[in-house]
């Protein structure tokens, strides 16, 4: 799987890197809403590394090495999973130094918000890889962006209108334990989804 | 031992049916899989590399039934060149080096650049910008420097110039001086085929028409050029394949069942396919 991530990293690396630039400059705008913007970013990586995969056929090339469905579909994940908790390292640095010129240290606070976002992005790229694994980048980002209008949407709608209140009374740490739990129950539920949708590109 | 032994494979599309293969590829030898365009050349290498499921059918590699756990590390000893190369455009040379580094356990690093260079190409150069022939030959150098024992070639040499095919078939011919190393090599270019090969195996229309010793078949048929009034002369069961033109009839015959009195010429393999893949010889 070592050889699938470093080609990816070359692929996503060679071509995206004013985009990955604009992902880590948005790190040091001060405020939590470029940083979330950053990591939700990072999560479309995969997606792009799958594209480039497609335009190469590299496919039927993998099918012939001792790669297996698990190892090429489960190399995607781990792809993204780096790049988004090393855009949220590389954030804690960013605002820490921004920190030091606005006389506003890293609280306990960001990194609970930080870890909450982390959770957002894993879960986003647990709902776009079976898709793209399923359709192919060019369909399934139509896919995705259709989910993610709904999802928003909806949840949109269902926080303004009765979740607020529990939201607000919810305890900070339960919020954290449930959206952990969330991502790695969707994780590891993807992981096998995306196996078996792989698996099924065989017949 | 046979270094690929496939039984009754079958595979079955909405418009093609490979329909119950059989063939044996023995260790130390080249196998030329031939056939037209469609015949089912490539969809018999990716169900020998398991990289399709098959309807029916077994297929063992090096001795070791494709279907099970242990294939995807015998994969380590097959190298594999299909059509096009498919490695990622914006990767080089030295990328691809860290890429099957962590790829293949057998990697052989310095064979890899020994290649690069016997071949003249470019370390550094993006693999969108070599030509067809550069990527081919790119593909084989990968596909020998993790010192397989089996080399599987899909189309290896189609769309290349006839002294690069040449270099590339030399290579192949190296290869098998180590008595277990073999080749399956699919082509359509039969004088490529005929150059190198043991043994020919003849798929037609998704079906196996033989599967022989190279030199076996050319001992075994024979062409008569003949006028129509002399061809009647010669039995039905001898003719494999005929071609009837205003001059007279072309045919392929059974050598030994035709009467010394007709002279026969040798065929060449390209010949002997003709006359089998047109048919019309009953």
């Amino acid at each position: 799987m070592k050889g699938l991530l470093i080609k990816d990293f070359y692929s996503t690396l060679r071509q995206l890197k004013y985009f990955i630039l604009v992902i880590f400059l948005m790190t040091f705008i001060p405020g939590f809403s470029m940083l979330t913007f950053a990591i939700v970013y990072a999560t479309m990586l995969p997606m792009t590394a799958i594209a480039y995969d497609e335009r190469s056929k590299w496919d039927k090339l993998a099918a012939m090495m001792p790669y297996s469905s698990a190892d090429i579909t489960f190399s995607k994940y781990v792809m993204g999973g780096l790049m988004v908790v090393g855009v949220a390292i590389f954030a804690c640095f960013a605002q820490a130094i921004v920190g030091i010129f606005t006389r506003t240290p890293l609280t306990g606070m960001f990194f609970a918000k930080l870890l909450l976002v982390l959770c957002f992005a894993f879960i986003i790229e647990d709902i776009e890889l079976p898709l793209l694994i399923r359709f192919g980048a060019e369909k399934g980002r139509i896919a995705i962006v259709l989910l993610l209008v709904v999802i928003g949407v909806g949840g949109a709608t269902l926080i303004e209108s009765t979740s607020v209140l529990l939201f607000q009374a919810m305890d900070l740490g339960l919020l954290l334990l449930i959206a952990l739990a969330a991502a790695a129950v969707l994780t590891a539920l993807s992981v096998l989804l995306s196996i078996k949708l792989y698996e099924g590109k065989k017949e | 031992m046979n270094a690929i032994e496939v039984r009754g494979l079958s595979k079955t599309y909405d418009d093609f049916r490979l329909d119950k293969l059989d063939l044996n590829l023995p260790e130390g030898c080249i196998m030329g899989l031939v056939g037209e365009n469609g015949a089912g050349k490539s969809t018999t290498i990716k169900l020998i590399m398991n990289a399709i499921r098959a309807d029916a059918g077994s297929v063992a590699v090096l001795g070791e039934d494709n279907r099970g756990k242990a294939f995807l590390k015998l994969k380590e000893d097959i190298g594999v060149v299909l059509d096009e190369a498919y490695f990622p455009e914006v990767l080089n040379a030295v990328n691809v080096n860290l890429v099957m580094r962590n790829t293949f356990m057998n990697w052989d690093e310095k064979k890899y650049y020994s290649f690069l260079e016997r071949f003249s190409l470019p370390e550094k150069k993006q693999f969108k910008d070599f030509s067809r022939g550069m990527k081919m030959k790119f593909a084989i150098s990968v596909a020998l420097s993790h010192n397989p024992r089996l080399l599987i070639l899909d189309e290896a040499t189609s769309g290349l110039d006839p002294m690069i095919r040449d270099e590339i078939l030399d290579i192949f011919n190296d290869f098998t001086r180590e008595e277990n190393h073999s080749v399956l090599l699919s082509s359509h270019i039969v004088s490529d085929l005929e150059k190198i090969c043991d043994y020919i195996a003849f798929l037609h229309k998704g079906k196996l028409v033989f599967c022989e010793e190279k030199d076996m078949l050319l001992e075994k048929y024979g062409l008569l050029r003949l006028s129509k009034s002399d061809f009647e002369a010669v039995p039905e069961k001898a003719v494999m394949g005929k071609k009837v033109t205003g001059y007279g009839v072309e045919a392929l015959v059974l050598r030994d069942a035709v009467p010394a009195s007709f002279p026969q010429e040798r065929p060449g393999i390209e010949d002997i396919i003709l006359f089998m893949a047109r048919g019309e010889n009953k």
